[in-house]
């Protein structure tokens, strides 16, 4: 009877379905960029299906982007499809941010494949794939809805990885998070499936609804609770689930990394707020206490780690293992300040990440990465602008101030002390002193005397790329207060719902 | 015009940065003697009567946390802008046109001028975490590009030992909104002090920081490396200004805001301890070193210890002694550093045991360094004497043995310095040395051998004795020097025109235990 409820009534009419396909409107403009852009991709000749699909994509992207924001502006939407998925500000701040992920993205992918020497068109409906999943996760409300977002992105982050047919490397990568995500996605749907054994539904505010406090002795939800966590660790790469990270980000090719580094942990954590934060809010000490432990190892781990690297791209990985505990704090913390604080915190990590690898672009020749360290030798001096910005984008990721990662931090850490977490706020203080050793160690490298030979590669694109990225980041830190607004305002929708 | 005060560096960091290299030193001072007369203006205007800041500019920032940019300045501040913008002034001058780098440096030294007036600036508390947090990275940088010997990892050591106390720091800041009535407004936040438990746990995160920076004995390990690496330009602005943001965050924030930071101890008990600790420790030290710069670095630790031991004495004689001390070390240590430097330049050695006899040959340099020794030992008539009078009589008022411990410091501050000015300048009947560049290849020789202290070769310089260069203080040199040798005379005879200052303060500073 009560899985019957919640199937779409009969007296499905026009104006139900207007309604509805608004709500997820953004989501919508994506997947029709994406149809678009795979049937120009066999239509049209060869020569001009690069450019058509990146065309294509960047215009789904920025009308995605535009009306995810107009929404927003207008106070966004409720809930759609009958609970199956929501349009509301939480939704559509993750949307904004992973269209505009998605632009920055298919500008380097571009820059990227046409040095390398791959096809095009594939790449970027590859990323549009995963674009929609990621969005479509971030309004999935209910345990059906996420399952399926996540394994849509999931498919086209496989595909995306193993791009680079001919390097063994990629391979690898393609291989080895098909396998761990496949392992993840299974924990995560046990748990699914026992919560809702134990509830009876699978959307999220109902399933709010009939959970209480006392469930905290229901094995059931217990069980439920640990499974999903596990999957939830896996996904945004939590020690001690991260093991996949370093390999995958570093066989990947350059814009994938750069993209999935940041699109995949946005995404995941909007499903991790969604259905421990929205579903399971009154098993909230349960679930935060096991992130809790997730966080603190990711952040000691991750950040230890990543001292001895010598491949950027892997200290990279470590450092979004770290990131990622970072951020827990904010959803262990919960409620609005908590959740807002992720939120903004995701929002920050966009441009600092992202930018940081789009600097690696200049260092990509036909036949590979060259993704060391010491690659980086010189850069200052080689290229003056990239080399500042390289070394803020890791002063902001270890959390100097004034940059974007320290408000991040600021508001991440008030947040877990005013809830209380004290003691992991400390811990993650000093995990941040360490991180600070390879970070440093980073700008140490660009501003060192140049070792190598090889030409950089001035492509104007790229270095537009990581400047926007920069500007963002500057512009957002001289007044924090608006972004940090609009996290709020989404984490309190979607706090909203579980009530 | 206080943002000015912080901005116009920074920006004027930028502009030289981009300017070309033969414009980068004029336009520099330029910058920076703005930034001066700015400052100047400031104190003219500044009204010594008056309670609370004054000039204040307060604008929303993070409204979500009520984090406000909100500046002002007060008689603890001001005198510390003055003497931030002087210094720069002069670390650009005393900058070589033939420095490697020379827009970076200048423009480094810019930023960081900015910064520090910035943190001297800040009346919210996280607007001057902000400002404590960035200084380091000028800091960093011209300690690792532009520093001598091992300089990378000298710089990676200040940097990590003072980031371990300014990222904890953060949580005091944290704490410090959550526990005392949700504001960051430094002035709101003395007014509603948090319980005597939360204010123990504060007072460690944050006075931690702050005593790395100082440094307070035992957290010095940074500074021997990092004074030893750092060129005599940044060192300027380094020791002169960077070590009394440290002093001035515990007058401006750990006094007001913490005022009973108790639990099972006290720390403000443990404080004045470790800094009669600290002016014996550096004092020793200085007495032990053979590098003459490093006798000056150890010797820095040792004022910096009368300075917090003023600080934490709790009553004005001891705090306003602490504020003119810190203005005094900061005329007295630039200016030892670059006579050090200068001789070492001339010479090839700093090692004081292989030089001797030099003042013959640099008379005038002599002269100021006799001026500047005898400041910096506390001479009646000079700067550091008042500083020093008021902070031990503070001392004594609060509990007399920390004063008599105190005067450790001041017995052995005679003897470090008047044998490292004698045996440098001077030498014994019969040990004079006829030719000058007989002295100069004596201490060439000398300066081979390996020194125990600092495990380092000091440079080798065969080359000096073949050249016959002018040795004495060349025009420009000594214009640089004369400024801060006035001010040791004018600070020295008026004292009031700083501890006047005292009386406008932001807020007051309490008294916990009378």
């Amino acid at each position: 009877m009560t899985l019957l409820s919640t199937v779409p009534q009969i007296n499905y009419g026009v104006g139900q379905a207007w309604s509805d396909l608004s709500q997820i409107l953004p989501i919508a403009l994506v997947a029709v960029a994406l149809l678009v852009a795979i049937v120009l991709d066999f239509s049209l000749p060869q020569p001009l299906r690069g450019t058509a699909a990146a065309l294509t994509a960047a215009a789904g992207l920025a009308l995605a982007l535009l009306v995810a924001a107009l929404r927003f502006a207008t106070g966004g939407g409720g809930s759609a499809y009958s609970g199956f998925a929501s349009g509301d500000t939480f939704a559509l701040f993750f949307e904004m941010l992973l269209a505009a992920l998605g632009l920055l993205s298919v500008v380097i992918s571009r820059v990227y494949v046409r040095r390398r020497n791959l096809l095009e068109a594939e790449l970027h409906v590859l990323l549009l794939a995963a674009v929609a999943g990621m969005m479509a996760l971030a309004s999935a409300t209910s345990l059906v809805t996420v399952f399926i977002s996540l394994e849509t992105l999931s498919v086209a982050l496989y595909v995306a990885c193993g791009y680079s047919r001919r390097d063994t490397a990629s391979q690898e990568s393609a291989v080895k998070y098909l396998l761990v995500g496949g392992f993840a996605s299974a924990f995560l749907l046990y748990g699914m499936a026992l919560a809702y054994g134990a509830t009876g539904t699978t959307v999220l505010s109902e399933i709010g609804k009939r959970v209480t406090e006392q469930d905290a002795h229901n094995p059931l939800l217990i069980l439920s609770v640990i499974l999903m966590a596990v999957g939830f660790g896996y996904k945004i790469s939590g020690a001690p689930f991260h093991q996949w990270t370093p390999d995958v980000y570093q066989g990947a090719p350059l814009p994938v990394t750069a993209f999935m580094s940041v699109g995949t942990k946005a995404a995941a954590f909007a499903m991790i707020i969604r259905v421990f934060g929205t579903g399971l809010a009154h098993l909230q000490a349960e679930w935060a206490l096991i992130l809790a432990f997730i966080a603190v190892a990711s952040m000691l781990i991750g950040n230890l780690a990543a001292v001895v690297q010598t491949s950027f791209k892997r200290l990279m990985a470590y450092s979004s293992v770290a990131q990622g505990g970072y951020m827990l704090v904010g959803v262990i913390a919960g409620g609005k300040s908590g959740f807002g604080a992720t939120l903004f915190y995701l929002g920050a990590y966009l441009f600092m990440n992202f930018g940081a690898f789009a600097v690696l672009t200049v260092l990509v020749t036909p036949e590979g990465e060259h993704d060391r360290i010491s690659d980086l030798d010189g850069l200052g001096y080689r290229h003056p602008l990239l080399g500042v910005l390289l070394t803020a984008f890791m002063l902001s990721l270890a959390g100097f101030p004034p940059s974007l990662g320290f408000f991040g931090k600021l508001f991440l850490f008030t947040a877990g002390v005013q809830s209380g977490w004290t003691a992991v706020v400390v811990v993650a203080v000093l995990a941040s002193v360490i991180s600070v050793a390879y970070y440093v160690r980073v700008v140490y490298h660009v501003w060192s005397p140049v070792t190598s030979e090889r030409r950089l590669w001035r492509s104007p694109a790229a270095v537009g790329v990581v400047t926007v990225t920069a500007v963002m980041a500057l512009a957002i830190s001289l007044y924090p207060a608006l972004v940090f607004a609009l996290g709020l305002t989404g984490a309190a929708d979607a706090l909203a719902a579980g009530h | 015009m206080l943002t000015a005060i912080w901005l116009l560096p920074v920006a004027g960091a930028l502009a030289v940065a981009l300017l070309p290299r033969h414009l980068a030193k004029p336009a520099g001072l330029g910058v920076a003697g703005l930034t001066l007369l700015l400052t100047l203006l400031l104190a003219v205007t500044f009204d010594p009567g008056h309670r609370g800041y004054q000039l204040e500019e307060n604008l929303p920032w993070v409204d979500q946390y009520k984090v406000a940019y909100h500046l002002g300045v007060d008689g603890i501040s001001l005198w510390l802008l003055v003497l931030n913008a002087l210094l720069t002034v002069i670390a650009i001058l005393a900058t070589g046109p033939r420095l490697r780098r020379l827009r970076g440096f200048i423009a480094m030294l810019l930023f960081l001028a900015g910064c520090m007036a910035g943190i001297f600036l800040a009346a919210d508390l996280l607007l001057f975490y902000v400002f404590w947090e960035v200084q380091l990275i000028p800091a960093y940088f011209l300690l690792w590009q532009w520093g001598e010997g091992r300089s990378g990892r000298a710089a990676l050591k200040f940097i990590l030992y003072t980031l371990v106390g300014s990222l904890l720091a953060l949580v005091g800041v944290i704490g410090e909104y959550i526990y005392a009535g949700n504001t960051f407004q430094l002035a709101d936040l003395a007014a509603h002090p948090p319980t005597p438990a939360i204010q123990f746990g504060l007072f460690l995160l944050l006075g931690l920081a702050f005593a790395i920076k100082v440094p307070l004995f035992p957290f010095h390990g940074w500074l021997p490396d990092a004074y030893r690496a750092a060129p005599a330009a940044f060192l300027v602005t380094f020791a002169g200004v960077m070590g009394k943001t440290g002093a001035y965050a515990m007058l401006r924030i750990l006094i007001p805001l913490l005022p009973h930071p108790v639990f099972w101890w006290d720390w403000n008990g443990v404080m004045p301890i470790l800094a009669v600790i600290g002016i014996a420790w550096g004092a020793l030290l200085a007495l032990t070193q053979r590098d003459m710069k490093m006798v000056i670095a150890y010797s820095s630790v040792s004022h910096m210890g009368f300075i917090v031991l003023g600080i934490f004495s709790f009553n004005q004689p001891g705090q306003q002694g602490a504020l003119i001390q810190m203005i005094n070390h900061g005329v007295i240590v630039p200016a030892l550093f670059l006579l050090v430097a200068w001789i070492g330049a001339r010479t090839g050695s700093r090692d004081r045991a292989v030089l001797k006899d030099l003042a013959p040959r640099m008379p005038v340099l002599a002269g100021i360094f006799l001026i500047v020794t005898l400041a910096a030992l506390g001479l009646p008539g000079l700067n550091s004497f008042v500083g020093e009078f008021m902070t031990l009589l503070g001392a004594w008022q609060f509990a007399p043995w920390l004063a008599v411990a105190g005067c450790i410091g001041l017995l052995l501050a005679p003897v470090y310095m008047l044998r490292l000015f004698q045996g440098v300048m001077y030498a014994a009947r019969g040990e004079q040395l006829g030719a000058p560049s007989a002295a100069i290849a004596e201490g060439a020789h000398g300066s081979e051998v390996r020194t125990a202290a600092d495990g380092g070769v000091i440079q080798s310089v065969t080359a000096v004795a073949a050249r016959p260069a002018r040795l004495d203080l060349a025009r420009a040199e000594l214009g640089i020097l004369l400024p801060l040798v006035l001010l040791m005379f004018v600070l020295g005879l008026y004292p009031y025109l700083i501890t006047q200052a005292m009386n406008a303060l932001a807020f007051p500073l309490p008294v916990p235990w009378r």
